[in-house]
Formats: structure tokens, sequence, C-alpha cells
């Protein structure tokens, strides 16, 4: 019997398989709509303010992937995506199945991650081109020149989303049962009022220098004047250094996902 | 009777919980199933030195408990187990599911150790892809259709995508899926929502197969087809354990049987030799008549056997006897000499279940919680003076 079976797939095969079934997945799942429909919900707005006529496109377009984007889709994505990642198998009482096969562990969780981080960015960057579109469609001219502007929060976005997908993966892996809401308190306190905080308590949010990479204006209370002097100000940063906090912030998160997902019983026992 | 039956519980220690002896290794080194050992003395038991394996299907536990914070899941169970078809029996809540779990490599035990092929399961790939598990609940990824959810499994058991496909309809064809493959699970119904589940277990040819309550929901078709493939592995060297608490899905495949309680192996052994354990407990016979306190006084009277009466209802009699044959043909003498109206004889030991229930009585008693073999409302009568003194009291104007 066992002769005949191939010997247990290593990390990147079996994260592969692990990608194609959660494709499969998501794209018969009811998340992915349901994330189309937020995004095209977020865009609607500077869409009919670029398309009644305002002055300034540049100034729609902008405060667009401000707040529709870096505002609120960045949160709402892994939110939908990744924090139930691990944490609704187990509820389903379906990870069995998963768990049960000769792989390693931590590529469930990636191929898992992977996925919908590919999903996020798919809806995200088919947003920010469709607002794109309609801000500047009245001005070809500023439509190319601005490509670029449009390009780099783009980039930005991606890099922060990659982070927040695998912070609400690390959540919903530790804790299944209540990812989503422990994802919501850290994305909320650390990172959505964390960019509105004075000084260099901002550098506590990944979301800040995202921001400051993405080319947006400075959120919250920065500068702070007292007496006609600026008392309190985030400090500034290089733009590399932004990336790399960002980045390293990503990158530990997940590792670390992945590691708990090797050694973690996943409340087999209680699910 | 039951100071002898407890004291035989009490003396299995932890390393030798099942009631029955382990048998010897053989069949590990043979690689086939096990054949029926010669009849040994229940208390005799011995605890487990077989070598280790890592060639051979097997489970070996050894003193392996698990626990959720102050709840004891599995406490303290020594076994080991060769190819061949294991049943494992046990009420809901016994700890079958975090057995088997345990065993299937996605938890660990809190204390002691278990080995499966002669490693430990938990995050073992090397182990993992020698078992397939059937989980008991019934949830599956609804989006997919069968090939689709068979085909990924196969393919990260190592198979190449179109050999995992190849395998998956193998497999779903066992099982008589192979209309349904291509439909969506979610418009399965339970029995093949089941069949699926089984199908995704074995399309890898594990070495040791684990079915949790695996014929949960099928018709008899299907359990058929079910339990030919099962035995079909099982002759082909495979150890499959399967979990139920339903006595005749055991019957129906397998003589060799654990049965857990509370989290303890209570019994292990050839069905036969279970079967054995029938005849060291006492027998219940229900009598359903006109006047069962007439015949519950003329039986005390007449027979040395019975050791316990009840009352279940007004037109109800439940004997507990040690000499049963004796004590139906008493009944029937009894029936015709005072003249009562008899609707029905019936025995609660017709199948396995009394002896499950004596056996998890035991363990309760073992374990100083449960009640006596002879609570629940059941009269005990160990003595002659207590026999006449009862007797008394069942006669009209005795006021039982």
């Amino acid at each position: 019997m066992s002769a005949a079976a191939p010997a247990a797939p290593g990390l990147a095969s079996s994260t592969l398989s692990m990608v194609r079934l959660a494709s499969l997945r998501t794209l018969r799942g009811r998340k992915l709509r349901v994330a189309a429909i937020a995004a095209f919900v977020v865009i609607l707005f500077p869409a009919v303010v670029a398309l009644v006529g305002d002055d300034d496109p540049v100034g729609v377009v902008k405060s667009g992937i401000d707040w529709g984007f870096f505002r609120l889709l960045v949160f709402l994505l892994p939110l939908l995506f990744a924090s139930g990642a691990i944490g609704e198998e187990v509820e389903a009482r379906t990870l069995h199945f998963l768990a049960m096969r000769p792989v390693p562990r931590a590529s469930i969780a990636l191929g898992k991650y992977l996925v919908g981080t590919a999903a996020s960015l798919a809806i995200l960057w088919v947003g920010l081109l469709l607002l794109h579109g309609v801000g500047y469609a009245a001005t070809p001219t500023l439509m190319i020149d601005q490509l670029g502007e449009t390009a780099r929060a783009g980039a930005a976005a991606s890099l922060l989303l990659a982070t927040y997908s695998a912070i609400a993966l690390f959540w919903g892996t530790i804790v299944p049962e209540a990812g989503g809401m422990l994802t919501v308190v850290w994305l909320g306190f650390i990172e959505w009022f964390g960019m509105l905080l004075p000084g260099v308590l901002r550098f506590a949010s990944m979301s800040h220098f995202a921001r400051e990479l993405g080319g947006l204006e400075r959120a919250g209370w920065d500068p702070v004047e007292l007496l006609g002097e600026t008392v309190v100000r985030v400090p500034d940063v290089e733009l590399w250094i932004c990336a790399t906090v960002v980045a390293s912030e990503w990158l530990l998160v997940l590792a670390l996902t992945l590691l708990i997902m090797h050694t973690a019983q996943l409340r087999f026992g209680k699910a | 009777m039951s100071d002898e039956v407890d004291d035989e519980a009490d003396a299995s220690d932890a390393s030798d919980a099942p009631a029955k002896p382990e048998r010897p290794a053989s069949s590990e080194r043979s690689g086939k199933p096990e054949k029926k050992p010669a009849k040994k003395k229940r208390a005799a038991s011995a605890p487990a030195r077989h070598a280790e394996t890592t060639d051979g299907a097997s489970v070996r536990a050894v003193r392996v408990s698990r626990w959720y914070g102050k709840v004891t899941a599995i406490s303290d169970v020594s076994l080991h187990l060769g190819p061949g078809i294991w049943g494992l029996l046990g009420p809901n809540g016994s700890g079958k599911t975090t057995f088997m779990r345990m065993v299937a490599g996605q938890i660990k035990p809190s204390t002691g150790k278990l080995t499966v092929c002669g490693e430990a399961p938990f995050g073992n790939p090397e182990v993992l892809r020698r078992i397939g598990y059937c989980p008991e609940a019934d949830s599956l990824y609804d989006e997919l259709t069968g090939l689709e959810f068979v085909s990924a499994m196969a393919e990260l058991s190592g198979y190449p995508p179109a050999v995992a496909k190849k395998r998956a309809k193998d497999a779903l064809e066992e099982f008589g899926l192979a209309d349904a493959m291509d439909r969506a699970m979610g418009g399965y119904s339970r029995g093949m929502r089941q069949r699926a589940k089984l199908a995704q277990a074995i399309v890898h040819d594990p070495d040791v197969l684990l079915l949790d309550e695996p014929l949960t929901g099928t018709d008899p078709t299907s359990r058929q087809a079910i339990l030919e493939s099962l035995r079909r592995r099982a002759t082909a060297g495979a150890l499959v354990l399967f979990s139920t608490h339903v006595l005749p899905e055991i019957e129906a495949l397998t003589d060799r049987v654990l049965l857990i309680a509370r989290g303890q192996v209570v019994a292990q052994g050839e069905m036969q030799e279970i079967r054995e354990l029938l005849d060291e407990h006492p027998h219940h016979i229900r009598v359903q008549c006109d006047r069962p306190r007439v015949l519950a006084s003329a039986l005390l009277a007449s027979e040395e056997g019975v050791v316990a009466l009840h009352f279940p209802a007004p037109d109800l009699l439940e004997v507990r006897t040690w000499q049963p044959d004796e004590t139906y043909r008493a009944i029937a003498a009894q029936v015709v000499e005072k003249g009562l109206a008899l609707r029905s004889m019936t025995s609660p030991d017709a199948n396995l279940e009394a002896l499950f229930h004596y056996l998890v009585e035991r363990a309760n008693r073992g374990a100083g919680t449960g009640a006596d073999a002879g609570g629940g409302g059941h009269v005990k009568l160990e003595s002659a003076a207590e026999k006449a003194a009862y007797q008394q009291q069942l006669a009209p104007g005795g006021g039982a």
C-alpha cells in the first residue's frame, strides 16, 4: 500500500496545491462578490463628484484613494479574506481534511494567505484603475500624467494590504474563534487611530508609513500648532525606511503566523 | 459477582487498561490480519512489550491521556492495534473522537506516548501520508464538486494533478459516486457526503484508516459497498479503526472491538471473547403481563438464579437472573399455573448493548462515580433471607 504512495510533498509543492484549492473556493465563494461590491461603493462617490465636473480632478482622485482605499478598503479586504481563513475552517470542521495531509501545516496557511491577498490586490487594483479612469475621464492629459502617482499610491496600498492580511491571518490562526474581532480591534486601534496620533506615536501604525510611501497628505494631528508654533510634529522619515518598516512587519507577522500554524493544535479537540 | 468483576477492572493497571490481554504482534511481522488467538482468561492481562515497528500498520498507546482544561477526554489508555479491522465502540462523549484525532495526528496527547506505524503522528508528514481519516462531522467544501474535493486531497497527499484526478475518480467510483462526482457537494445527500468523505480518506491508499462514525446516513446499498471496501483494505494489510455507538455496525464489519467509556478502554478483544462476558453478568428478562407481582412472587419461590426484580411499569416485570434458561422455563410454567395473561417476554440482552452498558457500569463503579449494578430501582436479592423478605412484601397486602 504505502510503497505506492508518493513521498510527502514539500513546502513549495504543497503550497501550490493549497493555492489551487483555495483559488477554486474563492472564485466560487461569496466573499469575492462582497469585496467587489464594497470596492464599487468606495469608488462610486469620487466617481460621481468627478463626473459632475469638479474643477480639481487631481484632488478628487487623491481624496478617493485616501478615503476609499487607504482608510477603508485596505482594512476591509483583509478582514474579509484573511481573518477567517483558518478560523472558518476550524469552525466548519473542514480543517481536518487539510491538516490530515502529509504537508507542512505552514503551507495550508501560506496557500490561503496567498490566494486571499491576491484576491484583495486584484480588487484593489481594479478599483484604483477604475477610479483613475473615471476621475480623469474629462482630462485625458491628466490621466496620463497622474498615472505614476496613482500607481505609487497603489503600490503603497498593496504593501499595506499584504501586511494587514498577514495581521488578520495571524489573529485568525492564534484565536480561530475570534480572529475577526481581534483583527478589527488591532487594525482599528493600532492602525486606524494610530495614523492620526501626534509625534512618534504615529510610528506604531503601518498606515502612516504606507501613506508616506504613497505620497498622500498626512492625516490627523500633524502638525499641531500651539500659540503660533508647531510643537508636535510627526518626524519625517526617508521613504526607503518607510518601505522597510512596513515590509519588515509584514514578513515578521507572516513568519510568526506560519510558525504558529505549524505547531498549534488549532482547537481540533474542541471543534 | 460484581465484586469479582470490579476487582478485575481495578486490577488493570495503566499500561494494561484493556480487559483482555493484548495479542502477540505476529500480524505486524506477517503483515496479514491477525488470526483469532486461543481463549485467555480476561483478568490475566500483561503490559504491552512488543517491539516497535515502522513497517506494518500499527497503533500503539502507552498511558495516553488527553484533557481539555479540567475535562478529561482520554484517561491513561494503553493499547496496541495491529492490521485488520477494529471497532471502537462507545457512547457519545466517551472519548472516541478525541482518541481518533490523536491517532490522526490532529492533537497531541497531554501525557503518554502514542505512535502510529512506529512514530508519533502529530505534525509528522511521514506518518500522515500513511493515515487516512474520515472525520465524524458532516462538513465539506460545499462549493466544490466531489471530484475537485477528492482530487485536491490527493494532490495534498503528494500526487501530481493528473494522477490525483485519476485516483480521485477511482475512489469516488469505489463508493458509488461516479454519477455525482461532477456535482457541487452542497447538493449531496447525507449519505453521499459521507461517501465523499470516505473517498478522500482512501484516495492515497493509506495503511491506517481511521473512520469516525463512517456509516452515518448511508443507505443499505452504499453501506454494503463501504463495508466491502473496508474489508478489502484490511485483507490487504491495512489497519482499519472505526468508531461507532451503533453496535450492529461493529458486528457487521469485525469481530475485534475496543470498548471505550469515560475516556478509558473498558474492554478489548475478539467479539467472541467479548460475548463471553455476557455470561459473566446477570441476564435481564422483561415480562409484560396482567399480574407481574404474582409472577415475581412465584419466581422467587421457585428460582434460585434470580438476583433482582424490578417493576418499571404496573404491567411490567424485569427479572435479573444468573440462570436465564431456567428462569425462562420457570416463567412459562408460572404463567400457565397462575393463569396469567402474558403480553410479551423479551430480553434486553439480545445484542451487545447489554454488554456495553454492563462494562460502562463496571467502569463507573471502578471510578467510584456511577451507580452500582443493582441500582436504578432494582431490588438486589443476594441472600435467601432477602429473597424471603421480599417475597413477603410482594404477597397481597405485603406493601411492596
